[in-house]
């Protein structure tokens, strides 16, 4: 079931009156409440990988249980932590990296002219694998570096692993933030389920009007990389930084919305990411979720004690080898995690002399300094995105080529150009007051209720008159 | 029941409320919008306003229903000239079979024309590719209540019976056609749009070589469409555009809907036999679809057969 199909239409209202009319009694309730529903999304999808999502949180959250318990012997308590380790990353490398990692095994033997009769193996990613994974195992590494206590109510850790709508696509639930919200019961707070009915129609509009439409015309030109020309492959590009940014930030904030008509409180993915004056605050705003969990859990216990700068760096770019294998499993994500390891890099190591810089000629107030850096930044990541969306490395750097030599008429596709970047420019002007204006109250938030309903209604409208509606996919199911 | 609970319970109740007042509204204006159109540009090249047009207002005694190669393959004047019969081209990118069937049903409901010629696409009865087929549907959604649209409709998805139930909706994507024939001139090609024959690379020659299922629907379509114009009186002929791929006819498709015509007496017009169409590329402009310079050629050939067909004489 995916949020924006009609079915998904059906079931939420249902599951939401449910939960607050008739499930409302104690914690333990909503919670069971809770697991039932997201078993039934899940099951939607495939009822038979239902059982590796219950695996998956069981397993973690007895592991999480046994190395609580065994605080005190630490032997014992590494054993169980490496045993839950290896297990959960097993599974996930199992159902995606297996084929890659046979092909990658062919063609490496193919280099030396040898032809290895091996066949890859059909297997069905389960849908969220990689997201209820990196919730679960969050549990188990903060039970483990004794952040937080283990949970005793399974349907409270059940609910923190499986709520529905973070189940797909996340956000990446963290333990310390998430966990304690299914300790208690939840009371029905009206101003927290009007900013999730905000947020969700945000989201619906970011996803069916600017990334759906955009995804339209970078199909087109992505699909064909060779009949296309270097100045239609740039505007593809860009375009899909923005397509990727609206798909998955437009269903970050359908899931937050979700979240907050059921009382909980889902952690903030995006901030804006392509208002970012340097690559390292990219990562700041962009896929919040994962890249904190990245940094908590792979790169911070990587460094260790070490005060080399050298092999922070060399962590950093480990670490975004990771992402962009977390990503998908293929040399073009691998390429992609290096292209961005390599920029955080140079972006940190810079930003001293930046400063230094920046002082000097007094650009910091400078807003022409602030346009360039943001577009710079922005022109660095939309290319690292050519890895991202390319279907193999040879057409990624067809397209890097093309674009620098093959300038020539851009291709025109009437209803992109003219529906894409007019939602494309209320995005951008909501955007801009987001984050240069927070405290002016324009139209969701602002005091007049009149205002504030003709806002909704606009954007409800606008969606069904201009947006996709064709129950497209979110990208992000993918990884 | 918490008060607050209640309160926005009654606040998402009365926004629906509004909406489908609002919505209602929308629907009246963008279909006032359209006859306005229609009327500022009754002939209009624009495809959804072409469509619309269409369904409601065309009277031509013969048209050519297809998808893009209909409309870049068949040069309306010359074979209006050589037939003598006022003759339209309604073909439409993206359009196709089933499309093209509730097309001509809905024509048929209007006025009896006195000739079709259907531009068949190779694999027009193939099943597998539904996904393509319906994206073109949605024009119907504002003539859902058209019992052959209905019924297509509902088919191609259960839940249209309820998605139609707002009229946004079936405007949906619509807009910029309606705007837009303000500003494009009046179609004076009659439905005929050349592509042009040169500004891009001339394509490779294709091979096919990949078979399909057949659909049983569309086959059901198909013949029941046929038995109408049977009925009505209404001369079918079949057509088949060139293209620059080699083996696209060998498949299953194909051949059945061969059967079908043969079996209901239906002239086919196959470019197949026309070698200059696999020999020259500069005919195209891309496999797919024939330049102006390939439409041209493609009509010399085209028409004496269909004047034969119709015992034209010279």
């Amino acid at each position: 079931m995916i949020f924006n199909s009609f079915a998904f239409l059906v079931f939420l209202p249902i599951v939401f009156l449910s939960y607050w009319i008739l499930f409302s009694s104690n914690k333990n309730t909503q919670n069971l409440f809770l697991v039932i529903a997201s078993s039934i999304f899940y099951a939607w999808w495939d009822w038979r990988f239902l059982s590796i999502l219950y695996f998956v949180a069981f397993n973690t959250f007895y592991f999480g249980r046994m190395i609580d318990l065994n605080n005190s012997n630490e032997r014992r308590k590494n054993v169980l932590f490496s045993l839950s380790i290896i297990i959960n990353l097993s599974l996930l490398a199992y159902f995606k990296y297996t084929n890659f990692f046979i092909q990658s095994f062919i063609d490496l033997w193919a280099l030396f002219g040898l032809n290895l009769n091996i066949n890859t193996l059909k297997i069905i990613v389960p849908i969220g694998i990689s997201y209820y994974i990196f919730t679960s195992l969050s549990y188990v590494i903060d039970i483990y570096r004794q952040k937080i206590h283990r949970c005793d109510n399974i349907l409270s850790y059940l609910s923190y692993v499986m709520f529905f709508p973070t189940l797909f696509c996340g956000p990446i639930s963290r333990s310390i933030e998430q966990l304690p919200q299914y300790f208690q019961k939840r009371e029905f707070n009206r101003s927290l389920a009007t900013k999730g009915m905000q947020l969700i129609l945000w989201g619906f509009f970011m996803k069916l009007c600017v990334a759906d439409r955009l995804g339209i015309y970078v199909d087109t030109i992505y699909g064909n990389i060779d009949m296309h020309n270097g100045s239609s492959i740039f505007v593809a590009t860009v375009f899909y930084a923005f397509q990727l940014y609206c798909d998955f930030g437009g269903y970050s904030l359908i899931s937050i919305g979700i979240g907050n008509l059921f009382g909980i409180k889902l952690q903030e993915n995006f901030r804006r990411p392509y208002f970012s004056t340097s690559f390292s605050e990219y990562w700041k705003r962009n896929h919040i979720s994962l890249t904190q969990w990245l940094m908590d859990y792979v790169y911070y216990p990587l460094i260790g004690g070490s005060s080399s700068l050298r092999y922070w760096n060399f962590c950093m770019i480990i670490t975004f080898l990771i992402s962009g294998l977390w990503h998908g499993s293929s040399w073009t994500f691998v390429l992609w995690g290096l292209y961005q390891g390599f920029f955080i890099v140079l972006s940190t190591n810079m930003a001293k002399r930046r400063k230094r810089f920046e002082k000097k000629y007094n650009l910091k107030k400078s807003k022409t300094y602030l346009f360039i850096t943001i577009i710079f930044v922005f022109l660095i990541v939309s290319f690292g995105l050519i890895f991202f969306r390319a279907n193999s490395v040879d057409s990624a750097f067809t397209a890097y080529i093309k674009i620098f030599t093959d300038i020539d008429n851009i291709f025109l596709s009437k209803q992109v150009m003219v529906y894409g970047t007019v939602s494309l420019f209320i995005l951008f002007v909501k955007d801009i007051f987001d984050e240069f204006y927070p405290d002016k109250k324009i139209l969701f938030n602002n005091n007049n209720r009149i205002i504030r309903w003709v806002s909704y209604m606009s954007v409800l409208i606008y969606i069904l008159l201009f947006g996709v509606l064709n129950n497209s996919s979110f990208i992000y199911f993918q990884f | 029941m918490n008060r607050n609970f209640f309160i926005f319970l009654s606040y998402c109740s009365f926004f629906a409320v509004l909406f489908f007042f609002v919505d209602f509204i929308i629907g009246k204006s963008a279909e006032n919008c359209i006859n306005y159109a229609i009327k500022h540009n009754p002939k209009s090249i624009e495809s959804e306003i072409k469509k619309k047009i269409a369904i409601n207002s065309i009277e031509e005694e013969a048209i050519i229903i297809g998808a893009s190669d209909a409309s870049h393959s068949y040069i309306t004047n010359q074979i209006e000239d050589s037939i003598s019969i006022s003759t339209y081209n309604l073909g439409f990118d993206g359009c196709f079979f089933v499309f093209q069937n509730c097309m001509i049903n809905m024509i048929l409901d209007r006025y009896i024309p006195k000739l079709i010629i259907w531009e068949m696409v190779e694999n027009g009865l193939r099943a597998g590719n539904e996904e393509d087929e319906y994206k073109s549907l949605n024009f119907y959604y504002q003539t859902y209540d058209n019992h052959y649209c209905k019924f297509i409709l509902n088919y191609s998805d259960p839940l249209n019976k309820y998605k139609l139930l707002i009229q946004s909706y079936k405007y949906n994507s619509q807009l910029l056609s309606y705007i837009n024939s303000f500003i494009v001139p009046e179609d004076k090609l009659k439905g005929y749009v050349p592509l042009p024959n040169s500004g891009y690379k001339y394509p490779e020659i294709n091979y096919h070589n990949e078979d399909y299922e057949l659909s049983e629907f569309k086959i059901d379509l198909l013949k029941g469409t046929i038995k109408r114009c049977n009925d009505l009186g209404v001369k079918l002929i079949f057509a088949s555009a060139p293209r620059f791929i080699i083996g696209e006819k060998n498949t299953k498709p194909f051949y059945e809907l061969k059967r079908i015509a043969t079996e209901n007496n239906i002239p086919f017009i196959d470019s197949e036999k026309y070698e200059i169409f696999f020999k020259d590329n500069t005919l195209y402009k891309d496999v797919g679809h024939v330049n102006d310079k390939g439409a041209r050629q493609y009509m010399k050939y085209f028409i004496p057969e269909l004047r034969r067909i119709l015992n034209i004489r010279q």
